[in-house]
C-alpha cells in the first residue's frame, strides 16, 4: 500500500474534478536507536515482554535527563513516542521504595489512556503492587481515598489538581511530601488563558510540595511548537533543558491540499460542500484499503461525515468491517473507549472526529487522515495530520479547503503550510488578572511569604495589595494570610470556558446518551432540533437550561437542523488599553456580548437548502468577554460616504476580513471570534472583533498588540482578491456559525469591497504600518502604571462578583471621539501626525480619483445594494470639515454618478468575479 | 443558660450515682423494631425525658444566613480573661484557662458528675477508656475545635476541658490572628499527647484528623493521642432510636435538659472570626468561645451520663 495508489484512487474516482491543488511529500526518516540503554532491569524486562524495540536516542536522552533530576522538555515532533517516554520515566520512579509521581494531562481521556498503559507497564515490570490510578471527578470516593492514602502514581488533569487536590492538600500530605517527579504531557495544549492558569497552578503545587519537604523535578513532553523550552520555563518557572533531536523513524508522508470544485456561479456556496467532499474522500480511501480518521470542526459535521460516508460505503451488510463511526466530545467515556478499540482491532475502518479530542484519542495509527478546513494553527494541523501513518508505513493527509478566506489563501499558497516556522506558544503566567486569582488560592493553601511573591511575577505585590484592600487576604508581618471563609479554588476554573454540562436523556429508555456544554446546548439541542449520535437522529423534546436537563427521543428523520441566531456586542464595560492607529484609534477592553438562537432550519441530508424554518424560544445567553475595536475618524467616513460608497458595508467588510485573517497572526480560530459594528455605548463606527469565550482567552489582546501588522495584511488581502466588488473570500458575508441578518443594517448582502478598501486606506493612511505606543501608557511613570493596574484589577474583581448580570452600563464619555482637530490647535506630536495623515489621505484620494477617471469606481457599484428597499439611510453627524479647501469634484460627482448608475442599473447582474480554479 | 434546669439536673445526676441500672441499654437492644418512628421516646428513663416544650433552639442570627457584624465593640481583653502564651518555637498565642469553679454552677455540677463517673470503674465511659488503654483514665481531655471552614482552612480555637485528679479545667487555645495558628496547634498537640484519653464528639472523622492536617500544614510535629473515644458513636448506640437525631445540640436539650439562650450558629463562626481578625471586635468571638465551652461541658456531661 502506498500513498501513490491512494492518490490515484482519489484521482480515478467519479467525483474527481481537479480538486488536488497541491501535493507535498516528506521523505521517510530512519530510526536512530540508543546504542545501549541502561534502563533498570525490571523496565527492560517489561519492554522485552511487550516485544518493544530498544529505546530511540531521544528517549534514552530523556531518561538520562530525568535521572539527573534537571528539568527538561521532550519536543521531538508528532508520533515519536513522547508519551511512552513519560510513562517510562514514571515507572522508573516507582522502582524506588516510596517515591511518588504525578502526571498531568490536559484531557481526561488522555489521563485514562496513560493509566491503562501504565498499569500494563508496571504489571510487566513486576510493580503490580504499586497503587496508581487516574483521578477524575466521577471516580468513587473510596477509590479516591485509597489513591490519596497509599497512591504513588497519580494521573490527572490540572483542573482536578486545582479544584480537588490543592484545597485539601493536607490530606495529600503523604503523597506531596514524597513527590519526586512531576510530568506534564502535551505541553502545547497549554496556550492562552489556560496556559497562564496552568503556569500559576504548577508554581502553587511546587510551593506546597516544597513546604512538605519535597523537591520534585519537572519534565514535560511538547507537541510541535516553535519554543518548547521557553514554554516549559514559562509554565514551571524553572529552567528546562530541551531534547528535540528525534530518533524515531517515520514513514514517508504525503500531504494533499484538496479544494472542492466550483459547481455554482453564485457568490457564496459556489464550491461543493466540504463535508460531502470529505465523506467522499474518506469512503474512497477506505475502499482503497486505507483506514482513515477525519477531523472536522463541529460536532454536527463529525456526525454528518460519518453518516454520509457510511451511505457511500453501502448498507451495513455489504460494507462489513468497512464502516465508520463518529467520535466527539459529548459521547460517554466507555463509548469512546469502545469506538477506539473497534478501530484498533479493525472492526471499523474509520472515525469521524472533532479536533477537541486530538490529544486524547487512542486509535493506533490509521493510514490516512482527512482534515476538513485548516485548524487555525500549524501546531494543530501537524498534530491532526500526525494521527495518520504508522512509523514504518506510508501516511496520507488530505486537507479539504473550506470556502473561507484563510482556507482559500492556503489552497493558493501551500508554502504557508510547508515553508513556515511553527507558531510560538504564547503564555503569560504573570498576567495580573490571572495571578490575582491564583494568589488568593495560594494564600488559602499556605500563607504566602513576602519572599515567595517573586514566584508569581512582577504584578504579584500590587495584586496582593488590592486583595488586601478588598478584605480577601491579610498581611501580618511579612506574610499574607487568606482572610475569608471562601474557597477561592472553587470560584474560578483554569479554563475560562467552564459552563455546566447538560445531560441529554433518552425519553424512551431513560438513559443519558451524552453531555453537552451549556453554551453548545443552546444552539444544538433546542426544542425541535435533531441531535445526532452515531449518525442516528434524535428529536429534542425539551431543553431546560435553568435546570440543565434535556430529553430527546429516537426518531429517524431525513433532515438535520441548522440553528440560526445572532451574536452581538451589547455594551462596553471597561476600556483597558487604547492607542492611536493610523488616523483613528484602536481600543482593547471588556465588553458584554449576547447570543441567541432565534430559529432553525430543517435541511435534508446531502443538500444545502432549507425546506422549512421554525422559531426557537430559549433564553439569551450573556457573555462577558474581551474585544478589540478600532474607530475610524468621522471625517474619513464622511469623505467615503460623499464619494458614493456605503460606509456600513465597508465597516462590516473590514470586520469580516480581519476576523477571518486573524488566525494567521494570533493563535486562535475564526470560530472563537465574532465581529460586529457599533454597540450601545461606543461610537457608531467602531468595528468590534470579540472573543466568543467567557472572559476571553487573550486573543483580542494579542490582536490589539499586533493590529499594526494585521490591518495592512487585511488591506492587502482584500485588495488582491480577484473579485471586483467584494466576495465571500475577502470582505464576505457575515459567515458566523449561527447568524441572523439585520437587513436594515445592510447585513445579508455581500459588503462593498471598495468601501472597505477606502476606509482601510484612510485609516492606515499609507504609511502607518508601524507599531504605535499606547498614548495612555506613554506618559506614565512607574507609580501611575501601578495605580492603573490596581484600578484594572479592582474592576476585574467587581466583574467576577455575583450576580453577574444584569448590571448598569456606563455611558462614559471616554469613547466619544474628540472634535476633529483643526491643524492650528494641535500641539501634541501625535495629534498633528493624525492631522497630517488625514490631509494626506484627502490629497491621495483626490489624486487617485483623478487618475482613474473619477466616475469609474461608482459605475461598478453592485445593483443589489441599491435595490434593498429597507436600506438604512445614514445621517452622518454634521462634523465641521477639517479641510475646507476640498476640490468640489468629489461631492458633486458622487451624486452625478449615482444618478448615472440608477439610469443603467441592470435587474440581475451575473457573478462578476472570475473564480480561480485549482491548478 | 437556663438556671431552672440545674436543680433538676443535679437531682437526676445524684440519682444516677446511687446505683447504675441499665435502662438506656434497653433502649439500645430492647426494642427490636428499628422501623418504629424515631420521634417518640421508646423507654422511660430517670435521666431522659422528651421535652417537646423545649422545642427548637432560637437562632438569633439565622435570618437570611448572612453574617451581620456586631454593633457593640469590645476588645478581646475586655471580653475574655486570658493570658498570652509564648511558645518557644511557634511564637505567641492566647489561652483562656479557667477552673470549673470559675465557670458557674453548671460547670461545677458537671465536674461532680464526671468525677463520680470516672471514679466508678464500672461506668460506661471508664470501661470504654479502659478497653483501649488498659486502665481507667487519670487524665482525660474533652476536645472540640472551631475552624474557619472545611477542607484546608485554618483552625483558630482549640477547646480542651481537662479532667485531672478530680477537677475539670478549661483550656481554650486561641489564635488571635492567622499567624498564631501554629502556636495554638502546637500547644494543643502537646497537651493531647500528654493525656491518657481524648474524648470528642465526631472527633474520629473531624476534630482529630483536622488538627492533624493543620499540624501538617503549619509544620507542627504531630503526636497521636494515646486513646480516642468518639462519643458520637456511643451516643448513637444509646439514643439513636429515641431521638430524632444525635446532634450534640439535640442531646444537650434532651439528655442534659439544658438549652442555650444565645448561641452563635455554626455557619456564622468563620465569618465572625474573620471579622474579629479584621477589626479586633471580640463581641462575637466571645460568643464563639462560650459556644465552644458549652459544647465541651455537654460533652463531659454526656460522657458521664452514658448508660
Amino acid at each position: 500500500m502506498s500513498a501513490e495508489t491512494w492518490i490515484e484512487a482519489l484521482r480515478g474516482s467519479p467525483f474527481y474534478a481537479g480538486q488536488i491543488a497541491h501535493i507535498h511529500r516528506v521523505p521517510a526518516r530512519a530510526p536512530v536507536l540508543a546504542a545501549d540503554d541502561d534502563l533498570p532491569g525490571p523496565l527492560r524486562t517489561a519492554l522485552d515482554a511487550a516485544d518493544e524495540r530498544p529505546l530511540y536516542s531521544h528517549q534514552f536522552d530523556f531518561m538520562h535527563l530525568v535521572r539527573s533530576r534537571r528539568g527538561g522538555v521532550l519536543a521531538t515532533g508528532v508520533d515519536t513516542g513522547k508519551s511512552s517516554s513519560l510513562r517510562l520515566a514514571a515507572a522508573a520512579a516507582m522502582l524506588g521504595r516510596d517515591g511518588c509521581a504525578l502526571i498531568l494531562c490536559p484531557t481526561r481521556s488522555s489521563c485514562l489512556d496513560h493509566a491503562v498503559q501504565l498499569e500494563a507497564l508496571l504489571g510487566r515490570a513486576g510493580l503490580g503492587d504499586v497503587t496508581m490510578g487516574a483521578m477524575h471527578g466521577e471516580m468513587p470516593a473510596a477509590t479516591r481515598r485509597r489513591l490519596r492514602e497509599e497512591g504513588r502514581l497519580v494521573i490527572t488533569t490540572p483542573d482536578m489538581v486545582h479544584a480537588g487536590l490543592m484545597p485539601q492538600h493536607a490530606r495529600w500530605q503523604r503523597f506531596l511530601s514524597r513527590l519526586e517527579l512531576l510530568l506534564i504531557d502535551d505541553l502545547h495544549a497549554y496556550g492562552g488563558m489556560f496556559g497562564a492558569g496552568m503556569g500559576n497552578l504548577v508554581r502553587r503545587l511546587l510551593r506546597v510540595a516544597g513546604r512538605y519537604g519535597a523537591r520534585p523535578s519537572v519534565h514535560g513532553a511538547c507537541g510541535p511548537v516553535a519554543n518548547p523550552a521557553e514554554l516549559m520555563e514559562e509554565l514551571t518557572g524553572r529552567p528546562a533543558q530541551l531534547i528535540d533531536q528525534s530518533g524515531a523513524p517515520s514513514g514517508p508522508r504525503t500531504f494533499v491540499l484538496w479544494n472542492p470544485p466550483i459547481i455554482r456561479s453564485t457568490r457564496r456556496k459556489a464550491r461543493r460542500g466540504a463535508l460531502i467532499e470529505a465523506a467522499a474522500i474518506m469512503a474512497r480511501l477506505i475502499t482503497a484499503g486505507a483506514p482513515t480518521i477525519t477531523f472536522s470542526k463541529a460536532k454536527i459535521s463529525a456526525e454528518l461525515i460519518a453518516r454520509y460516508c457510511n451511505e457511500e460505503l453501502g448498507d451495513a451488510a455489504s460494507r462489513g468491517s468497512r464502516s465508520v463511526e463518529a467520535y466527539r466530545a459529548g459521547y460517554l467515556l466507555p463509548e469512546r473507549r469502545a469506538i477506539e478499540q473497534r478501530l484498533l482491532d479493525g472492526s471499523i475502518a474509520g472515525i469521524s472526529s472533532t479536533p477537541a479530542l486530538e490529544e486524547g484519542i487512542r486509535t493506533g495509527s490509521p493510514a490516512a487522515s482527512v482534515l476538513v478546513g485548516y485548524p487555525g494553527t500549524l501546531t494543530a494541523f501537524l498534530q491532526q495530520a500526525g494521527r495518520a501513518g504508522r512509523s514504518d508505513g506510508e501516511g496520507l493527509c488530505v486537507l479539504v479547503g473550506l470556502e473561507t478566506p484563510a482556507n482559500q489563501y492556503i489552497m493558493r499558497h501551500p508554502e504557508y503550510l510547508f515553508g513556515r516556522p511553527l507558531e510560538t506558544a504564547g503564555v503569560d503566567p504573570h498576567n495580573p488578572f490571572v495571578v490575582m486569582g491564583h494568589l488568593r488560592c495560594a494564600a488559602h493553601e499556605m500563607p504566602v511569604e513576602q519572599g515567595e511573591m517573586g514566584l508569581f511575577g512582577p504584578h504579584a505585590v500590587t495584586a496582593m495589595e488590592v486583595l488586601e484592600a478588598q478584605g480577601k487576604v491579610r498581611r501580618i508581618g511579612q506574610t499574607w494570610y487568606h482572610a475569608t471563609s471562601e474557597t477561592p479554588q472553587h470560584e474560578f476554573g483554569l479554563r475560562s470556558m467552564d459552563g455546566a454540562d447538560v445531560p441529554i436523556q433518552d425519553r424512551d429508555t431513560g438513559q443519558v446518551i451524552g453531555h453537552l456544554n451549556e453554551y453548545d446546548a443552546q444552539p444544538l439541542i433546542h426544542e425541535g432540533a435533531v441531535y445526532m449520535q452515531h449518525g442516528d437522529t434524535y428529536l429534542v423534546d425539551h431543553l431546560d437550561l435553568g435546570r440543565k436537563t434535556c430529553t430527546v427521543h429516537r426518531e429517524e428523520v431525513d433532515y438535520y437542523t441548522q440553528p440560526s441566531g445572532g451574536t452581538d456586542v451589547n455594551h462596553i464595560d471597561h476600556v483597558l488599553r487604547r492607542k492611536a492607529m493610523g488616523s483613528g484609534e484602536c481600543v482593547w477592553g471588556e465588553v458584554t456580548a449576547h447570543f441567541d438562537t432565534t430559529h432553525y432550519s430543517r435541511i435534508p441530508f446531502r443538500s444545502l437548502d432549507a425546506v422549512s424554518t421554525h422559531a426557537v424560544f430559549t433564553p439569551t445567553m450573556w457573555l462577558e468577554t474581551m474585544a478589540v475595536w478600532f474607530v475610524a475618524p468621522e471625517p474619513l467616513l464622511a469623505e467615503v460616504r460623499r464619494s458614493g460608497l456605503d460606509v456600513m458595508h465597508g465597516l462590516r467588510g473590514i470586520g469580516y476580513a480581519t476576523r477571518m485573517l486573524l488566525p494567521l497572526f494570533v493563535r486562535c480560530d475564526t470560530a472563537d471570534l465574532s465581529h460586529t459594528v457599533g454597540c450601545s455605548n461606543s461610537p457608531w463606527q467602531a468595528v468590534f472583533i470579540y472573543e466568543r469565550l467567557p472572559r476571553g482567552l487573550g486573543y483580542s489582546q494579542a490582536a490589539y498588540e499586533r493590529i499594526h501588522e494585521v490591518l495592512p495584511a487585511v488591506y492587502e488581502a482584500v485588495r488582491k482578491c480577484n473579485c471586483r466588488a467584494g466576495c465571500p473570500l475577502c470582505v464576505g458575508k457575515p459567515l458566523r456559525r449561527f447568524t441572523t441578518w439585520n437587513v436594515e443594517r445592510g447585513e445579508g448582502s455581500v459588503p462593498d469591497k471598495r468601501a472597505s478598501l477606502a476606509i482601510l486606506k484612510g485609516l492606515l493612511a499609507d504609511h502607518v504600518a508601524a507599531p504605535q505606543i499606547d498614548t495612555e501608557r506613554m506618559t506614565e511613570n512607574r507609580e501611575s502604571v501601578r495605580l492603573s493596574l490596581e484600578r484594572e484589577i479592582k474592576r476585574r474583581l467587581e466583574r467576577q462578583r455575583e450576580p453577574k448580570l444584569p448590571h448598569a452600563v456606563e455611558f462614559g464619555d471616554q469613547l466619544e471621539r474628540p472634535e476633529p482637530p483643526s491643524p492650528g490647535a494641535l500641539t501634541s506630536p501625535d495629534a498633528s501626525a493624525r492631522a497630517r495623515t488625514r490631509t494626506g489621505f484627502d490629497r491621495e484620494l483626490v489624486r487617485r480619483l483623478r487618475r482613474s477617471g473619477a466616475a469609474e469606481p461608482h459605475a461598478e457599484l453592485p445593483g443589489t445594494r441599491l435595490e434593498t428597499p429597507t436600506e438604512r439611510v445614514e445621517t452622518p453627524p454634521q462634523t465641521p470639515d477639517p479641510t475646507p479647501a476640498r476640490p468640489a469634484l468629489i461631492a458633486g460627482d458622487g451624486l452625478a454618478s449615482l444618478a448615472r448608475l440608477r439610469a443603467r442599473r441592470k435587474p440581475d447582474a451575473p457573478a462578476q468575479e472570475t473564480k480561480e480554479t485549482a491548478p | 443558660m437556663a438556671p431552672t434546669g440545674d436543680r433538676d439536673l443535679i437531682r437526676r445526676a445524684m440519682s444516677r450515682t446511687q446505683g447504675p441500672e441499665a435502662p438506656a441499654s434497653e433502649a439500645a437492644q430492647g426494642e427490636p423494631e428499628p422501623a418504629a418512628p424515631r420521634k417518640a421516646p421508646s423507654v422511660a428513663s430517670p435521666y431522659f425525658a422528651w421535652k417537646p416544650e423545649l422545642g427548637e433552639p432560637r437562632q438569633p442570627m439565622a435570618q437570611g444566613r448572612r453574617y451581620e457584624p456586631p454593633t457593640r465593640f469590645i476588645t478581646l481583653d475586655e471580653a475574655i480573661r486570658g493570658v498570652e502564651l509564648q511558645h518557644g518555637q511557634w511564637g505567641p498565642s492566647f489561652v483562656r484557662c479557667d477552673a470549673a469553679s470559675d465557670l458557674g454552677r453548671t460547670a461545677t455540677s458537671i465536674e461532680t458528675l464526671v468525677r463520680s463517673a470516672f471514679g466508678d470503674p464500672d461506668a460506661a465511659c471508664s470501661l470504654a477508656v479502659a478497653a483501649s488503654t488498659g486502665r481507667p483514665p487519670q487524665r482525660a481531655i474533652f476536645l472540640d475545635i472551631e475552624t474557619t471552614g472545611l477542607g484546608n482552612s485554618p483552625v483558630f480555637l482549640v477547646g480542651m476541658l481537662e479532667f485531672d485528679q478530680g477537677t475539670l479545667t478549661l483550656n481554650q487555645h486561641l489564635a488571635r490572628d492567622y499567624s498564631e495558628e501554629a502556636a495554638a496547634v502546637a500547644w494543643s498537640v502537646e497537651a493531647l499527647a500528654g493525656a491518657d484519653a481524648v474524648l470528642s464528639f465526631n472527633g474520629k472523622s473531624f476534630d482529630v484528623p483536622y488538627l492533624r492536617a493543620r499540624a501538617a500544614a503549619t509544620g507542627v510535629a504531630w503526636t497521636a493521642p494515646a486513646a480516642h473515644l468518639d462519643l458520637l458513636h456511643m451516643a448513637r448506640r444509646c439514643w439513636a432510636e429515641a431521638l430524632p437525631d444525635c446532634k450534640l445540640q439535640t442531646l444537650e436539650r434532651q439528655v442534659c435538659a439544658r438549652r442555650r439562650a444565645e448561641d452563635i450558629p455554626g455557619w456564622a463562626v468563620p465569618d465572625a472570626y474573620h471579622h474579629f481578625v479584621r477589626t479586633g471586635n471580640a463581641t462575637h468571638l466571645e460568643r464563639i468561645m462560650e459556644h465552644n465551652l458549652q459544647d465541651l461541658l455537654t460533652l463531659a456531661e454526656l460522657a458521664a451520663r452514658l448508660p
